[in-house]
């Protein structure tokens, strides 16, 4: 087997994404068709507002934070492509994030690096990011908050969460995994806990409840809002609130309802990855009923209750298979929104029971596949002028076929292994138990 | 946003009281306003003879783009404008003497090209004393068809235009249904003097990329948008690029009308109406069905299948 070093990785993958940024300039100059994404020209142009002092949301289409046109300043100033350099620096170090919290399992170097090379080897990341797509940042923030947890730093982790959901509004679905994975017989206030062991078995269930049953009603309340869990909540919800209170009183009414009241009520009837796109076409001259709006919302929230409740203490895997079936169920999916999941498989392939060679491939086939047949319609539609809608539709049913077949094969074949092992009791808790 | 729903929010006061006068009559007068109304309308307003863009005035005038009002817009005030230019009529020095265009491309995102084709009196153009000219063409872009105003900024920061302005609808995702009609006004700079070396004298070419909007259901699958003619104007000044000083006008082509010989139907695909009971039921369906089976996979995940490498204590 050939063992490859993770700094000679790492420099072959910033070499790698610096010929593709400067590749990218020639060829916006010299092709038709731009290698750049729209998405950041949507950016550029919105910080060139900024730095004139005017609202970044002067420019049509920017549906972001504020601090997103703050952090391409850069773009106005010294260069255009130092958006691209960012989002590609984020990008290596959502592989460094992996290593780490890999290592920090004791999983094995060589295996460490083949995760590691999941990611940045993967040519729809290293594209998304050379391209000048924000999403590495999200990603790199989200493999940090799990780094902060595993270090026991509360605080930390609470600031970063309240910040993504306010930079990106999606992590919020990752709101209900980390308030119960901040169990108080797993994770406690300044004292560092006991992670997972590569090499270990999959320790006993050790619920909360089920220590609690044995107690009072009082000790069963202290466990659920556990100093913990309130502490977390209160800290994001306030960086949450602060950071949205800051861009309002900026941008006004504009932020609120292009940054988050757009992204909280999208409904596109153009056409996209999600299946209900040609549904959403054939009834957008009218209002949606409230029953329709619930009936569509149903299985996305069932799927999510579902994984959260059955997987939070193994906090990757929950956040993988959450992030899939959202992506998957989401009334809009486009391409960029598959990072989201991408960062976090790396972190569950070592706890994965799928034979690479064949049932992987097939997976990955079957997932590509569904991909690529959708585009070529939607390519029939958008580039070739094609009546195909219907044919279009139903790519985007075998696309969610696919990525359902995926799904229940990864959660088939996962060995469960909780983040956090139980945490040593103290005398006087013993004491309390034994009362 | 203007919503065409919402009505026109811009415009002059003369017409909406005019609007209020005439309510009772039938429901197609207060939909397609006459002649008259614009006039009205007009009277309150100035002309815009010295403003950059041309259509500008018309757009704080009247909220929402419609040929009616457009074309009257030209007729009685935009012409006006030549009226004032004392003691040479550029009108007789600059003819439009050909005008063609067609769409190029395939389907949503393609491209309008148009040239022009200016012939020049050579005497009159020598005892003419404006140096610096520009030809302003205006696309009334049909519903269901919009151009990105960023797409087209970017163009001419490349040098491809002199200058460019998108009016109207700015919302570039809405369906044509919910959307009202785009304006693109394209200023060419040239110089009557390089005019006179030129024997078929100046051809410009303009090439505005335009994108397909979602179009409102359709029973064939397709529905039909036709481009109307573009207008063509022109401003002559001593000083360059400048609006003191400067006159403006109408390009005519000596009174023939300019044949177009292309008249440009574009063919947007459209979803087809009786799709729509059978692709909600199979969706849901679809959503459901998927939803039940990791609902099921999750539920009945053993969670204690070992590892090949995990040890077991």
């Amino acid at each position: 087997m050939v063992t490859v070093d993770m700094r000679s990785l790492l420099l072959f993958s910033a070499f790698l994404r610096v010929f593709l940024i400067v590749y990218g300039e020639w060829q916006d100059k010299h092709m038709e068709v731009r290698y750049t994404d729209v998405d950041y020209f949507v950016f550029s142009d919105a910080a060139d507002l900024m730095a004139l002092g005017k609202s970044p949301y002067e420019r049509t289409t920017y549906r972001y934070s504020p601090l997103l046109a703050f952090l391409l300043l850069p773009n106005t100033f010294l260069h255009r492509s130092w958006g691209k350099f960012l989002f590609s620096a984020s990008d290596l170090l959502v592989g460094v994030f992996i290593y780490t919290i890999l290592k920090k399992c004791s999983v094995p170097k060589n295996i460490c690096t083949y995760c590691v090379m999941a990611w940045l080897l993967n040519p729809f990341t290293f594209t998304i990011g050379t391209r000048g797509n924000c999403e590495p940042i999200v990603c790199a923030i989200i493999l940090w908050i799990i780094i902060c947890l595993m270090n026991g730093n509360l605080l930390q982790a609470a600031v970063w969460y309240g910040l993504v959901v306010h930079f990106r509004i999606y992590p919020i679905i990752y709101a209900p995994t980390l308030v119960l994975v901040l169990n108080h017989h797993f994770f406690r206030l300044g004292q560092k806990p006991v992670l997972r062991i590569w090499s270990s078995g999959p320790s006993k269930k050790h619920e909360c409840s089920t220590a609690a049953t044995e107690l009072n009603v009082l000790v069963v309340i202290k466990c659920i809002f556990s100093r913990e869990r309130i502490i977390f909540g209160v800290i994001s919800a306030a960086v949450f609130f602060f950071s949205t209170g800051i861009s309002f009183f900026l941008y006004k009414w504009e932020f609120l309802q292009e940054a988050l009241l757009y992204h909280l009520t999208r409904t596109d009837p153009r056409h996209n990855f999600s299946i209900y796109f040609y549904h959403i076409y054939l009834h957008y001259e009218r209002e949606f009923s409230v029953l329709e709006k619930l009936i569509s919302f149903l299985p996305q929230f069932m799927v999510q209750l579902v994984l959260v409740l059955r997987f939070a203490r193994d906090l990757p895997f929950c956040l993988f298979v959450q992030t899939v079936a959202f992506v998957a169920f989401n009334k809009v999916i486009t391409a960029q929104y598959f990072v989201w999941f991408f960062c976090l498989l790396p972190l569950i392939l070592p706890w994965s029971t799928i034979n690479f060679k064949w049932k992987g491939l097939c997976c990955i086939f079957l997932w590509m596949g569904a991909q690529t047949h959708w585009l070529m319609w939607g390519y029939l539609l958008e580039f070739k002028g094609k009546n195909v809608f219907v044919e279009l539709w139903m790519a985007s049913l075998v696309f969610l076929a696919a990525n359902t077949c995926v799904l229940v094969v990864m959660i088939s074949n996962h060995t469960y292994s909780p983040l956090f092992q139980p945490l040593k009791q103290n005398s006087s808790e013993q004491g309390l138990k034994q009362e | 946003m203007e919503d065409r729903r919402r009505g026109r929010p811009g415009i002059c006061l003369g017409l909406g009281m005019l609007m209020i006068a005439f309510a009772s009559s039938a429901t197609s007068e207060e939909e397609t306003p006459s002649l008259d109304d614009y006039s009205t309308a007009s009277d309150a307003c100035t002309v815009p003879c010295r403003e950059k863009w041309v259509a500008k005035a018309y757009f704080d005038k009247y909220g929402s783009l419609e040929d009616a009002a457009f074309e009257h817009y030209r007729d009685a005030e935009l012409t006006r404008c030549s009226y004032e230019m004392q003691p040479c009529d550029l009108r007789d020095v600059f003819k439009l003497s050909d005008l063609d265009r067609r769409l190029t491309g395939d389907g949503s995102h393609r491209s309008l090209f148009t040239s022009i084709r200016i012939s020049v009196d050579e005497e009159l153009a020598a005892k003419s004393p404006f140096r610096f000219c520009e030809v302003v063409l205006v696309e009334r872009l049909p519903s269901g068809v919009f151009a990105d105003p960023f797409e087209l900024q970017h163009i001419r920061d490349r040098g491809v235009y002199g200058e460019v302005a998108v009016l109207g609808d700015a919302n570039l995702e809405l369906p044509s249904f919910l959307s009202n009609r785009t304006l693109v006004e394209v200023h060419m700079f040239f110089s009557p003097n390089n005019l006179l070396e030129q024997m078929n004298g100046l051809e410009i070419k303009v090439e505005v990329p335009v994108h397909a909007r979602y179009q409102a259901l359709d029973g064939s699958g397709y529905s039909a948008v036709q481009f109307g003619e573009p207008d063509v104007f022109a401003r002559c000044s001593m000083e360059q690029r400048s609006s003191n000083q400067s006159h403006f006008f109408v390009l005519t082509s000596n009174g023939a009308a300019i044949s177009y010989k292309n008249p440009i139907v574009w063919k947007i695909p459209s979803g087809i109406e009786t799709h729509a009971g059978f692709v909600s039921v199979v969706t849901f369906l679809s959503a459901s069905l998927s939803a039940l089976v990791i609902i099921v996979a999750s539920v009945f995940h053993s969670g204690i299948k070992l590892h090949k490498n995990v040890k077991t204590s």
